[in-house]
């Protein structure tokens, strides 16, 4: 256990190593001068040099990404040139709204996707089943500015029963986790559902009915413990999508958090607020995809055996 | 090869997933054909007719510029297929060769590889495309590209698995004794034994990198106007959803359409190439 | 088969076990919500239900108190009206500091912290009687020594102030006595009023400003003038809060707070509003414009402005360096069928480079749409079959990139083919100011301008005067005899005599030489609820609160 567990850890530090220098490299691809580029172009010539002595572009690579790193450790994730605030300050500052929404997404994604799942599975081939699936491939299938804007349309600007932009009352988080919890909803519902069948038509199942146990006991305690598992493990890695999601959402709805930080980011070319945005959404990332695993290695034993 | 004609067999008894090849290969023939297929050119402007609902002239109106709707959903399914396409084929191609790469030579190039691999996937898809949107710039071009290198690590791993089964067959590992080269053994005996999985994953692909493809240019950040492109249409329909609702509809109609097309294409070929998956 | 579903409750509760056992100690504390696994809960459901009910209701907005909310299309840049560059800016600096003399709602000059000015008989002497009892928001007294250390932070050319150009014609400042000081140009300038009333001109306490130094006006502290209200408040992006001046030495402001909330999408500012979550709006989209006038609950006012749309040249690099190609494209373009299709009630056609609400200002004429002539131009200037050229645009204008497309497809009609580039505001800003001609990658850009001191000497010398770097001059704009001609108007006191000089400088930069093409003249059109009354909406293009009220 304590093998698998190390094992796991190592590896999402290596992640976390990886994602880092893909992030500083980022800015270093770009074709022109860093310093240029986030000086601003009608910097005189001596401010240019100021700001490369300052950020230490003058040095070798290798050397700037280590006092990159450093920094970032240390919680210094650079300045916004747009905004002249520290980089981690505004993340942390919006990061409450958009935790709230992915948050909120994954729960409503994963009881909406579990118990629709489960009764497609418990009524398979019936007509529940073929609503589900084809709910929950629908689902799938439709982009989430998509929906969120549908649902927009509908909800607020048509039947006016919720707001429409921005984030001030409770109200104002129900359709953008609507929206996001759509895709991932339909996701886990499949998910779910096959995993379900898959159990159900297993023997201990079957053995389980022969021998006289109560059908709702059967479902609750057999088929549905163990078909949970590997949708626990998808829960995990949809949270770290919906995260990602919510930079389409939070676009349609005109919320200010984390994603519209960055696409504003991407789109005003603030290099320092789009490295470190990033940094800190993949990082997160990571680190709850590692989490998930060994959780999935402690709900299921077979993994901790075999080690990998 | 029994297995093919026997998938093939499969494949029709399935009306969903004749269903959806049908739906796709309509969307194709529309991409193909786009010019001859709509009214007016994607590009042409009329302004004194902008803002336009459904009308006998333009069945779902006119954009702000007073160009057809219609006509630029036409165009549209070209330059989001394309890209969809272009993108998964170049991930299939750089995909399989790591992949290949990797389980052939083993030890630390295919450390080298998964790990880089991982890292690439540690990013979600409109993540990694952002990134890359930001190192090469906007564009078609840049937007095929952010959404291929999406697409690599997937078709790498896939045929990483399938060659490492593949190349621990008996008879694989005799030829290799006799010194058989490593080309005749990957292409003559591992590329066509993965490419069941790989048509699967490539047609599933197809319907994330639309949605990746689109969500970039929803953003601003992929297609630039003028042109045509579903996802940038619907940015622009989102402006427009008060006074013309249509423009912020049918784009986002089409790309679910056609994501939903390819998830049941993809799921019906992978029932019909190994029923033992199927779910009865 | 089976027909049991699994309630919810139940399907939650055995999740919650799988993960981390958790289910005990959950399941106890919804015990009493659930009753048993094996019933149906309409308990459960009861609680879903008044969830949902009392979150919908809570939709309440914050607007009980006696504020305005304010939602700009971009956040002020900063507070420093010596630095400011933008109106978003502009409008909340007037709210915080005053100038010495201001305009009135017909342009007219009239007293604001100067009780009274005269200018002495050697026309360079301007002597201005200062207003007593009137105190900075640091405490500070305003007095003559305030007013020469306020301009001698604008003018010091250590300070980097972005508007220090506007008051080079200022010599020195002399303090007669307390209450008492003459401002002494350099030559006898005819823009002096005008210069004195711009935003730029307003006075900030000097103890201040030297205690923040470079920081100054880019937070909530980091503010000091003598306005109707103090900045309480700055969330960068979010929200800027102002507060009433209870000490101020006028008429009192009659709102308690001003709130400014920056929407940068024009289509969420106009739900925002309809909605009744924002109480003024700027800068709405054509589209949306009938709605919002039908719409009982909101007033729309309309005042014609001093800003103008125009499409400007890179007037250093090929082939625009020849006036007849320039010409030809101002030929090429249709810019009635613009303004009626894409901006119907927001604009007028331009009739000059300078709207009519700008002194000095005259009336040359629309400019003819004639695309024959415009070819004629081309073959004439060796472009027989066109050329291949960029159109850089930005959102931040309404209608900004759709008025490109329309443009780009006019052109092609004469042969001019066009690739459209969509940059955010702070990238299409990067390249305004400070670059040499090689440097500058555009080629034709959209602009926005008008002259901010409603007068034509600060709306044709900077950003048409010959420039070696683009401070001003974004499209690097040359002509000898206009530049001439600008100097000339800038020294001559005469208004008969200076309007002589400024229309031909128009003509040459409007007809002959082009400089840009003037697409249209704003209105400045401001959507309020109809709660709000006596807003202020100076065709400067500004929105104030100085006399505004709430009403229901």
């Amino acid at each position: 256990m304590l093998r698998y567990v190390t094992r796991r850890i190592l590896e999402m530090f290596l992640a976390l190593l990886g994602t880092s220098i893909l992030v500083f490299l980022m800015i270093h691809l770009i074709p022109g001068d860093p310093a240029l580029l986030v000086a601003g172009l009608e910097a005189g010539p001596e401010v240019v040099e100021q700001i490369r002595r300052e950020l230490g572009l003058d040095q070798p690579l290798y050397i700037q990404y280590w006092s990159f790193l450093t920094d970032a450790l240390r919680g210094d994730l650079g300045t916004s040139i747009r905004m002249n605030i520290p980089v981690l300050e505004e993340i942390v500052d919006r990061l409450p709204i958009t935790l709230t929404i992915a948050v909120g997404g994954t729960i409503l994604a994963t009881l909406f996707g579990i118990v629709t799942g489960v009764l497609a599975a418990v009524h398979h081939n019936r007509f529940q089943d073929a609503l589900v699936m084809v709910g929950a491939l629908l689902a799938a299938s439709t982009p989430s500015y998509w929906l969120g804007l549908m649902l927009m349309l509908v909800f607020s600007l048509s039947l006016g029963w919720l707001p429409s932009i921005g984030i001030r009352t409770p109200a104002h988080y129900v359709l953008p986790i609507v929206t996001l919890a759509g895709q991932s909803g339909g996701i886990i519902s499949r998910m779910t559902r096959s995993a379900m069948l898959d159990v159900l038509g297993q023997d201990y199942v079957r053995a389980a009915r022969a021998r006289g146990q109560r059908e709702r006991v059967v479902i609750a305690r057999h088929a549905l413990e163990n078909a949970l598992i590997p949708v626990i493990s998808i829960v995990g890695l949809r949270f770290g999508n919906l995260l990602a999601g919510t930079v389409l959402v939070e676009s349609v709805f005109a919320i200010p958090g984390v994603g519209r930080l960055l696409v504003d980011a991407v789109l005003w070319r603030d290099y320092p607020m789009i490295q470190g945005t990033m940094l800190f959404v993949a990082g997160v990332f990571v680190v709850v995809n590692t989490a998930t695993d060994l959780l999935y290695g402690v709900v299921d034993p077979r993994i901790r055996v075999a080690g990998d | 090869m029994t297995v093919r004609s026997g998938a093939l067999r499969r494949f029709f008894d399935s009306k969903i997933a004749v269903a959806s090849a049908l739906v796709i290969l309509g969307f194709a023939v529309m991409a193909v054909f786009a010019p001859l297929l709509s009214p007016y050119g994607p590009l042409e402007q009329d302004l004194a007719n902008n803002y336009g609902g459904p009308s006998p002239k333009h069945p779902l109106g006119t954009d702000e510029l007073g160009r057809d709707t219609l006509s630029r959903l036409v165009h549209g399914s070209r330059v989001s297929l394309g890209i969809a396409v272009a993108s998964v084929l170049i991930g299939v191609l750089v995909g399989a060769v790591l992949g290949l790469v990797a389980a052939y030579y083993r030890g630390l190039v295919d450390s080298i590889i998964m790990r880089t691999m991982d890292v690439l996937l540690a990013l979600p898809g409109i993540l990694l495309g952002i990134a890359i949107v930001v190192v090469l710039g906007n564009g078609v071009m840049n937007t095929v590209i952010a959404v291929a290198v999406f697409s690599v690590p997937t078709f790498a791993r896939l045929v990483r698995g399938s060659a490492l089964a593949i190349l621990e067959l008996d008879y694989i590992v005799a030829s290799r004794a006799v010194g058989a080269s490593a080309a005749r053994i990957l292409f003559g005996h591992v590329v066509p034994n993965s490419l069941t999985p790989l048509v699967v994953q490539s047609t599933l692909q197809l319907g994330s990198a639309i949605l990746i493809a689109s969500g970039l240019s929803f953003l601003g950040l992929g297609v630039q106007p003028p042109n045509p492109e579903w996802g940038a249409m619907l940015s622009k329909g989102r402006e427009l959803v008060r006074s013309t609702p249509v423009a912020a509809f049918a784009p986002g109609m089409a790309i679910t359409l056609v994501v939903l097309s390819f998830s049941l294409l993809g799921d019906g070929l992978r029932d019909a190439f190994d029923p033992k998956l199927k779910r009865r | 088969m089976t027909k049991w579903t699994p309630s919810v409750p139940c399907i939650i509760r055995v999740f919650m076990k799988r993960t981390c056992g958790l289910h005990r100690r959950v399941f106890a504390a919804l015990r009493f919500l659930f009753a048993e696994c094996e019933t149906r809960n309409p308990l459960l459901a009861v609680f879903c239900l008044s969830v949902a009910a009392g979150l919908s209701m809570s939709c309440g907005t914050e607007t009980q108190r006696n504020s305005v909310i304010f939602a700009s299309s971009a956040d002020a840049t900063t507070l420093d009206p010596h630095n400011t560059t933008d109106s978003q800016s502009d409008q909340v600096i007037w709210m915080l500091y005053n100038a010495l003399i201001r305009y009135d709602e017909n342009m007219h000059f009239v007293p604001d912290l100067a009780e009274s000015w005269s200018v002495a008989e050697d026309d360079v002497t301007w002597t201005f009687k200062l207003r007593r009892g009137v105190r900075f928001h640091d405490g500070t007294p305003f007095d003559a020594h305030a007013v020469k250390g306020n301009f001698e932070r604008v003018l010091d050319p250590e300070g980097g102030h972005n508007r220090r150009s506007l008051f080079l014609p200022i010599e020195r400042v002399e303090v007669v006595d307390d209450f008492t000081v003459n401002i002494v140009t350099e030559y006898p300038f005819g823009a002096f009023e005008p210069m004195m009333a711009h935003v730029s001109a307003a006075i900030v306490s000097p103890e201040t400003a030297r205690k923040y130094g470079k920081d100054f006006g880019y937070s909530a502290e980091a503010v000091a003038g003598t306005g109707p209200y103090r900045v309480v408040r700055w969330r960068k992006d979010l929200e800027l809060v102002l507060e009433r001046n209870d000490d101020y030495w006028g008429k009192l402001g009659k709102l308690d707070r001003i709130i400014y909330r920056p929407i940068p999408e024009a289509a969420s500012r106009v739900i925002a509003l309809e909605a009744g979550d924002v109480d003024v709006i700027t800068h709405i989209p054509p589209a949306d414009l009938p709605r919002l006038e039908k719409d009982p609950d909101v007033t729309v006012t309309k005042t014609l402005s001093i800003g103008a749309q125009q499409f400007r040249f890179h007037c250093k690099r090929e082939p625009f360096t020849d006036p007849r190609v320039r010409r030809a494209v101002a030929y090429a373009i249709d810019r009635k069928s613009i303004i009626d299709n894409l901006m119907p009630g927001m604009v007028a056609p331009s009739t000059g480079p300078l709207t009519p609400r700008i002194r000095g200002r005259a009336d040359l004429g629309e400019f003819p749409y004639d695309p024959e002539k415009a070819r004629e131009l081309l073959t004439e200037a060796g472009y027989r079959d066109g050329f291949e050229t960029k159109i850089t645009t930005t959102p931040r204008y309404i209608m900004g990139v759709e008025i490109a497309q329309a443009v780009a497809a006019q052109l092609a009609e004469v042969g001019i083919r066009v690739e459209i580039e969509v940059l955010e505001w702070g990238s299409i800003r990067r390249y305004w100011g400070g670059l040499l001609p090689e440097d500058c990658p555009l080629e034709i850009f959209i602009m926005g301008a008008g002259a901010s001191s409603a007068d034509a000497d600060w709306g044709l010398r900077p950003i048409f005067s010959t420039q070696e770097r683009n401070e001003n001059n974004y499209g690097f704009y040359s002509n000898a005899e206009f530049d001439e001609l600008i100097l000339k108007a800038m020294r001559e006191i005469d208004t008969e005599k200076r309007n002589a000089l400024y229309r031909r400088a128009q003509e040459i930069v409007y007809l002959e030489d082009p400089g840009a093409v003037w697409m249209y003249d704003n209105y400045h059109v401001v959507g309020s609820r109809a709660t709000v009354h006596d807003l202020t909406t100076s065709p400067l293009g500004l929105v104030t609160f100085e006399r505004a009220y709430l009403k229901p």
